[in-house]
């Protein structure tokens, strides 16, 4: 996997708290929203990290690569280019698709797990593998809704991507939390199914309970049982990588530097 | 209302107050800010961003404090949140609280005083036009003009935005090394600091980034004396004590020489007729 063998412990850069992800210590690798750079002007703290040599991997939101439309050739290009200006190992999206009939969702909605979806979802992916510069990775995403009449488990889906594109995963845990409360699935199984020796990162993240419901708002913090479902994937693999990811209602720095610190201790506790 | 915490450890006066004597609510609204900054209640972006830190939501300790807090729940660019604070209720509600206190001058005040002035002008030149069209005497003439000129001065002198107990309250004040907050309430985040050539913006003494330093605006001139933007050079009107209270936000207002493109009629601080709007706490609007 080259230089994804040991990516560290990161956070999502984001440009709120771009100088707190400067100070932090101990901060592996960073991790950017693709869409929302622009590669003749990247951020000064951008260019500060990689200049530290710290790795900076963009993660898109818009390729929408479960869409039966196919993936648009600009949108793969931005990304591509993003990758270039950064030195980036690899780019990742989501399993999902976000625009359908012209019409945008605003949310990463869930691909039908049948064979079907499946083929459009291998050709896009393909599509979009041949036009980077860098490997893809591609992640499980927090589902609301399940479609039905599907014919794969989620694991499944993911494997059988995996084997027919060649890509890569990033298995976001509080993604699997949410499912598990939202959906009733089950992330033993999920972790049981995946061909782990193609994880590129792991993904943790805070969110809320709220009647019921689990939602993955990146606002909150960290949950107790996302970060025993991390245990339980280190206990299985040794991630290349792990990262923060923080949106919104940022707290105090020392607040991050223990979810990182946090992150760190299972990893070490679970090895 | 709550004064805040003193400055430099002096009772009686808090550091916003002792901002806004010095510099107006703009330098009134920096000190809050700053002071948020400092206690990890607010964080800057390299942009320029300024942004309530999630869990310091009870943390203000000032009504300009909380307002700042609360306007920056969404993000704001850091001379906007100045500006925006320093034209908040919380602002005139300090601006009161120093009427009150006998510090700074009431807007009637300084309206009657303004409209003195006006009428002194009025006065000189008529004065002149009855000796030239009239044929009135001479010795008259001049003796109207002579005291209309005297009045005026004096009008200007007592339309200052801080009465004098209020600047020698700024005189008293002794802003200890170290303290961060006294230092932006004395010169304002663009204040300079050190010799020549080794000169700093205050907003660099802080460790804010050029690129957010760069958001903070110097105020631009006001021409109605009774609105609260007239505070902001309170204690430019005389430039004997523009070097510690506006030097920081117009050189120009230091030195004596004319405030230039800032002052809002383009006469000299030494007048003391423009410098009042045209300087202090610029940093902050």
């Amino acid at each position: 996997m080259g230089v994804l063998d040991k990516l560290g412990v990161g956070i999502g850069w984001r440009p709120e708290i771009d100088l707190t992800v400067e100070r932090l210590p101990g901060v592996d690798f960073v991790e950017v929203v693709a869409e929302n750079l622009h590669v003749e002007h990247l951020p000064e703290s951008i260019l500060l990290l990689r200049e530290r040599g710290v790795p900076v991997l963009p993660h898109a939101v818009s390729l929408s690569l479960g869409s039966a439309d196919p993936v648009e050739p600009d949108r793969v290009e931005h990304l591509g280019a993003v990758a270039e200006a950064l030195g980036a190992p690899l780019v990742s999206d989501h399993v999902c698709f976000v625009r359908a009939g012209g019409l945008d969702s605003g949310h990463l909605m869930p691909v039908p797990r049948t064979r079907d979806a499946l083929d459009v979802l291998v050709a896009n992916v393909k599509t979009a593998q041949a036009n980077l510069p860098v490997p893809l990775a591609l992640e499980n995403i927090a589902a609301l809704l399940e479609w039905p009449d599907g014919e794969l488990t989620e694991g499944q889906f993911l494997a059988e991507l995996v084997e027919r594109t060649d890509c890569h995963l990033l298995i976001d845990v509080a993604n699997l939390h949410a499912n598990a409360l939202n959906l009733g699935t089950d992330p033993n199984r999920f972790l049981d199914e995946i061909p782990l020796e193609r994880l590129a990162y792991v993904h943790v993240a805070g969110g809320v309970e709220h009647n019921g419901v689990y939602h993955d708002t990146h606002a909150h913090a960290v949950r107790p049982e996302v970060l025993e479902l991390l245990g339980e994937l280190r206990s299985r693999v040794d991630p290349p990588g792990v990262l923060l990811e923080r949106d919104d209602n940022y707290p105090s720095d020392t607040e991050l530097a223990g979810e990182l610190a946090a992150i760190r201790g299972v990893l070490a506790r679970h090895a | 209302m709550t004064s805040g915490t003193t400055i430099s450890g002096r009772p009686g006066i808090s550091a916003e107050e002792f901002g806004y004597l010095a510099g107006g609510p703009g330098r009134a609204a920096e000190v809050a800010v700053v002071r948020l900054l400092e206690g990890g209640l607010l964080r800057i972006s390299r942009e320029g961003v300024v942004s309530a830190v999630a869990s310091g939501a009870a943390g203000a300790g000032t009504p300009l404090e909380a307002y700042a807090l609360g306007a920056a729940r969404t993000g704001r660019m850091l001379g906007d949140l100045v500006k925006s604070t320093a034209t908040s209720e919380a602002a005139s509600a300090l601006r009161q609280h120093l009427v009150d206190r006998g510090l700074v001058v009431s807007d009637a005040r300084r309206k009657t005083w303004s409209t003195v002035r006006v009428l002194c002008f009025v006065a000189f030149f008529a004065a002149i036009a009855l000796t030239i069209v009239f044929r009135v005497h001479f010795g008259v003439a001049i003796g109207v003009a002579v005291v209309a000129l005297l009045l005026r001065w004096f009008a200007g002198r007592m339309r200052r935005p801080v009465r004098r107990a209020g600047r020698r309250e700024v005189g008293r004040v002794k802003v200890a090394a170290g303290d961060r907050v006294g230092m932006v309430a004395q010169m304002g985040l663009l204040g300079r600091v050190g010799q020549f050539p080794r000169m700093y913006y205050v907003w660099e003494m802080l460790g804010i980034v050029p690129s957010a330093g760069a958001t903070l605006r110097r105020r631009k001139p006001v021409r109605n004396s009774g609105d609260t933007g007239t505070m902001y050079g309170s204690s430019c009107n005389s430039c004997s004590s523009c070097s510690s209270g506006c030097g920081a936000d117009n050189s120009g207002c230091g030195s004596g020489s004319s405030c230039g493109s800032s002052g809002d009629s383009g006469s000299s601080c030494s007048s003391g007729s423009s410098c009042g709007s045209s300087c202090g706490g610029g940093g902050g609007d």
